[in-house]
């Protein structure tokens, strides 16, 4: 079981190594969506040089049109000859492209939404993936018993902000047109939506993919992370988190791993929290979906607002 | 590639005509999708099949829906497009040897999970891969040709020109949507309703919180105001009527018309429309007059239309900022149950409120639109009324023109006479 970091910086590299976390998610110029940091060729080679233990996981996540799809081709070939660790990617474009290559870097499918069974995820096996993000949207008893009836690599996201939308549509750019409003809509300028009646924000942003939407809310699971043991991934995502505080933070899921390992993990994980509420007060923590079921019955519905309702 | 004309006595014709597929939520709707010239529909199961507040089909509906559509020379496909959760699987192999047996001709699946299975059960019926998986690409559409898929449905997001190369590029029959309602994000990969309701949308419990209201903020400013709307990601629905000869002559293999939770006079305005385009631009390709189709569908149309992605990049104009965009339901009032040849009478369900001296446009696929204004309206007990304003009431009619069983009436708002 390893940390994996949506990294933001390479100003902390080193550190993350020193703390003993190896793996990390980055992002291209090309086919990358919602990454926290944009490398080129170069950097990703110039990287691998000089730390040659580090694991370089790129986001190939875009969906594909069919004008891009050349251009895709050349980007796994490159991606292939950077001898990066693996791709993470959601169109089965790409792990076609990957198999007909022969690339064999790891081929982690997430879909965000849609790893919900192991059935899925054998037949997935089959056609050559090497590991899957499991959705966010499931609980973690069905993560667990997902991952004790695959063969395959598991990620699960443990920290931060959590992917909820992503549109073709320019969104922002087109409520901007109709209303003759002037703001910026890349991801920097931090534009938040908040429907009416909820009472959670949400991030919104564009890019040259479409239009992306997150949580504002964070995940966390530093004061459950004993119950995360048997996935090989464990996803911090460092999206909207600043350089130094997602450092800050990797090193209280380091020393709660290490904790667990020295069986002292109940005594310091109360600890580990109050350090990470110190760290980020503004923060919202929440356990997302993983003790929360969702309905989709009609009657389980109604059974659950008449429930609300008293 | 797939010739889809041919030059025969002098004259060029579509020889590659494509499926009209038609939505329906129940078995009422199903028979006017067929009757009203739909080469096929897709209907849900009680199971596996997301829409959850339509109707949808118990195994003997399903049965039923098989017997009529082939009966009339059409098809049913079985839409088993929930994403799979653990506590899915069960029963799943079981359906799908039901729907097998029962002679469905096609499920749409959206995962690969039930693709495989369905292969390695040997079924007869075709798998088509849903639009829920966001096909845009020739890539991965051989990555389900390796599943042994039947079709791919595209995602309403692929445009012309990328249809018109991947159609040249592969074989496998392909599906693209023409008509209806779109999300507006990719499909299968919004989580909205899930996280503001806790209704989970793969599984058919989508809140369409893509078409609420939210305020917006720059850096905790907010930008919406009292004159300034609030931000909304709501899109006009897709009607491409007036591409269709484009379409027809790319060689898709079947046009896609959305909304299993759509009414009776939705499926059937619209089927018959696409119906009655498609034929006869095919018989005569090059002298197409296309006059007349579109005003028919907005008719049934629930919000105002535009094009989707097939021709331009949706702007400001394709999507909904307020209610003054909705567009007014027509007023389908009617249902044809019988009509009485001797006595000039036809025998109607009500559907919506009309009174004596309003006009009705009835609508058939057996004849041209008739008008008839209302001079005389009974109830069962032959007693005369003024307004019908029961639905589904049985009331009695007079009308010259003889009407068929299954005829659509709707009220012709005072702008259109």
């Amino acid at each position: 079981m390893s940390l994996i970091v949506n990294i933001n910086s390479l100003s902390y590299l080193y550190d993350y190594l020193d703390l003993g976390v190896e793996h990390f998610i980055v992002g291209t110029t090309q086919f990358s969506c919602r990454q926290a940091l944009t490398l080129d060729y170069k950097q990703i080679v110039e990287i691998k040089k000089k730390y040659p233990n580090i694991k370089l996981f790129v986001l190939v996540n875009a969906l594909v049109e069919q004008k891009y799809l050349e251009d895709l081709k050349k980007h796994l070939r490159k991606l292939y000859e950077c001898q990066i660790e693996g791709i993470i990617f959601q169109d089965f474009a790409v792990l076609q492209i990957c198999n007909e290559e022969k690339y064999a870097f790891e081929k982690i499918y997430d879909p965000e939404t849609l790893n919900t069974n192991h059935q899925t995820l054998a037949v997935l096996k089959e056609q050559g993936i090497d590991g899957a993000f499991l959705a966010r949207e499931i609980p973690l008893k069905e993560k667990q018993m997902i991952e004790q009836k695959s063969s395959i690599k598991t990620m699960v996201q443990i920290h931060g902000v959590e992917y909820m939308a992503y549109s073709k549509r320019k969104l922002l750019s087109n409520y901007k047109e109709f209303t003759h409003l002037d703001f910026p809509v890349d991801k920097e300028a931090q534009i938040e939506i908040k429907a009416n009646g909820v009472d959670e924000n949400c991030h919104i942003y564009e890019d040259f993919y479409g239009t992306h939407i997150t949580s504002t809310n964070q995940m966390c699971a530093l004061d459950i992370l004993n119950q995360f043991l048997d996935f090989d991934y464990l996803l911090i995502d460092g999206q909207y988190i600043s350089e130094t505080n997602l450092l800050e933070i990797v090193h209280l899921y380091k020393q709660g791993l290490d904790a667990i390992s020295n069986n002292t993990y109940n005594k310091e994980s109360l600890e580990l929290m109050q350090l990470l509420y110190r760290l980020t007060p503004n923060i919202h923590y929440y356990h997302s979906f993983l003790f929360d079921s969702t309905v989709y019955k009609i009657a389980d519905v109604r059974k659950r607002e008449e429930n609300e309702r008293s | 590639m797939r010739e889809v004309s041919q030059i025969i006595n002098g004259k060029r014709i579509i020889v590659k005509k494509p499926e009209l597929l038609a939505p329906a939520g129940n078995l009422e709707k199903l028979k006017v999708a067929i009757l009203y010239g739909a080469d096929a529909v897709f209907i849900g199961g009680k199971e596996f099949s997301l829409r959850s507040s339509a109707s949808n089909f118990s195994l003997d509906d399903i049965k039923e829906a098989v017997e009529f559509a082939h009966a009339h020379h059409a098809a049913i496909h079985v839409t088993c497009n929930i994403i799979l959760h653990e506590d899915n699987l069960e029963g799943l192999e079981d359906y799908l040897l039901k729907l097998d047996e029962i002679g469905v001709d096609a499920i749409i699946v959206a995962d690969p999970y039930i693709m495989s299975l369905a292969k390695k059960l040997n079924l007869k019926l075709e798998v088509h891969v849903s639009t829920q998986l966001s096909t845009m690409n020739t890539s991965a559409i051989r990555f389900y040709e390796n599943l042994g898929v039947d079709r791919v449905v595209f995602a309403r997001e692929v445009d012309y020109q990328d249809l018109k190369e991947v159609r040249e590029k592969v074989d496998i029959d392909l599906e693209y949507f023409i008509h209806g309602a779109m999300c507006i994000h990719y499909s299968g990969r919004c989580m909205l309703s899930n996280y503001f309701s806790r209704r989970d949308a793969n599984r058919g419990g989508c809140s369409q919180s893509c078409r609420w209201y939210y305020d917006i903020f720059e850096k905790d400013q907010q930008l919406n105001h009292d004159e300034i709307v609030p931000f909304s990601m709501s899109s006009k629905d897709m009607s491409l009527v007036d591409e269709l000869p484009k379409l027809i002559e790319l060689g898709v293999d079947s046009f896609k018309i959305e909304g299993r939770m759509k009414s009776l006079h939705y499926i059937a305005t619209v089927v018959s429309t696409y119906r009655k385009l498609i034929d006869t631009y095919c018989a005569d390709p090059d002298h197409f007059n296309k006059e007349g189709y579109r005003k028919e569908i907005e008719k049934a149309a629930n919000r105002a239309l535009c094009t989707g992605f097939f021709k331009d990049f949706p702007n400001s104009q394709y999507q909904l900022y307020n209610q003054r965009d909705e567009h007014p339901t027509q007023d389908f009032c009617a249902r044809v149950l019988h009509y009485d040849t001797s006595k000039q009478e036809a025998m109607i369900e009500q559907r919506n409120y009309f009174k004596v001296g309003d006009t009705i446009e009835f609508f058939s696929p057996h004849h041209e639109n008739i008008l008839i204004q209302v001079k005389e309206i009974y109830n069962e007990d032959r007693e005369a009324v003024e307004v019908a304003n029961h639905p589904m009431e049985i009331l009695y009619l007079k009308c010259e023109q003889p009407l068929s069983e299954f005829d659509m009436g709707r009220k012709v708002l005072t702008n259109e006479k």
